[in-house]
């Protein structure tokens, strides 16, 4: 049998509930887990790992060659921002609740610090990315989505580096002409649409829904940078690093002069968009 | 033939009415200045996609995701802190 703790065996469970909870939605609801790869390391600076292309010479059969000098970026991911919520439940709003209240908190406080996480590696990969793009006027409609997914992937084709995969972020609001596209495009593909309802890829590229509201024009944390109100971002996948150390961590406390537990949840988090592979992140401009 | 009522002795718009109305014409003025000085920093920070945004058009208006707020940071190094900076 399994030993939890020797005191409050209540919070202790809590603890080992939330904890294990609050990685499973890390790791499977945000979209910047998908995107990006991932640095969980505690580290405060993150180097940069890519080092200039080197470009191999073509000569006829001599058996000599020149070596070449090669450099690398002095260049660094530094965490600076934490995702971080917390409130407190009375012990009569846990007793007298019908439902699991504690556990509906927790729930909900991890969505809120994921979201958060989310919320700022998208608009970071949105506002480094160097890649241009402005969709024709109207954005996602049924008619121009082909258009733009097969521009955007003319974008980042022929690099290597497109092997990875494509993915696409887009917001809830640009999803019925998507979804009207995908439903009258094709045989297998249109069928699939009909029975199932939003495919979530289209053209070989993995496309992500946020909610409306995620691409904004505003400070962030750290960044006072970001003016991607109206944009979109694209890229391949892997190519910007996103730093999470030690996941989401929580904290149950008990407060003087209140009753309950007074919780909180912390991510830190840190995204950077590497200058080597910025122009594979393709910011989005909605026409 | 109509009725004719005699004048209101208040006011078209109250006292109150014109106090909310100054209030909201001093906050939208304070989101428009921090509006520019965030574009000031932008510009600064980020010159090239400045440029391509502002041609398009994109900074004509403020966005409705604008927070327009002050907002400090924590400078750091080595993840410590050493002081505090007004980021916008």
């Amino acid at each position: 049998m399994n030993t939890i703790g020797t005191g409050t065996y209540g919070s202790s469970w809590r603890a080992k509930y939330f904890s294990s909870n609050l990685q499973q939605v890390l790791r499977k609801a945000l979209v910047a887990e998908a995107v990006c790869t991932v640095d969980r390391s505690d580290s405060f600076y993150i180097h940069n790992p890519y080092s200039n292309q080197p470009t191999a010479a073509i000569q006829a059969l001599a058996g000599t060659y020149s070596v070449s000098a090669w450099t690398v970026t002095d260049d660094t991911l530094t965490v600076t921002d934490e995702a971080i919520y917390g409130e407190h439940v009375f012990h009569f709003e846990r007793v007298m609740n019908n439902y699991n209240l504690m556990m509906a908190r927790m729930d909900e406080m991890a969505y809120a610090v994921a979201y958060g996480i989310d919320y700022f590696v998208v608009n970071v990969l949105c506002e480094d990315g160097t890649g241009t793009y402005t969709t024709p006027v109207g954005g996602f409609t049924a008619a121009n989505t082909p258009v733009i997914l097969s521009n955007l992937l003319s974008k980042v084709a022929g690099f290597s580096e497109a092997y990875n995969g494509t993915f696409l972020i887009i917001e809830n609001t640009d999803l019925p002409g998507f979804i009207q596209w995908q439903a009258t495009s094709g045989y297998n593909y249109a069928d699939a649409a009909l029975n199932n309802g939003f495919v979530a890829r289209a053209m070989g590229v993995d496309v992500y829904v946020v909610r409306t509201g995620t691409f904004v024009s505003t400070t962030i944390g750290s960044r006072s940078d970001i003016t991607n109100s109206g944009h979109r971002v694209f890229g391949v996948k892997n190519m910007a690093t996103y730093a999470a150390p030690r996941g989401v961590q929580y904290e149950e406390k008990a407060v003087s002069g209140k009753t309950g537990r007074e919780i909180f949840a912390v991510g830190y988090v840190g995204a950077k968009v590497w200058a080597q592979k910025a122009a594979l992140i393709v910011d989005i401009t909605i026409a | 033939m109509r009725k004719r009522y005699p004048l209101s002795p208040f006011p078209l718009t109250s006292p109150r009415t014109n106090m909310a109305k100054e209030k909201s014409q001093e906050k939208s003025s304070q989101r428009e200045e921090l509006w520019a000085k965030f574009l000031e920093s932008y510009k600064a920070k980020n010159p090239v996609k400045f440029a391509q945004k502002e041609a398009a058009g994109e900074f004509k208006t403020i966005p409705a995701s604008f927070r327009g707020e002050i907002v400090e940071k924590f400078v750091l190094k080595n993840g410590q802190r050493v002081g505090i900076e007004v980021i916008s």
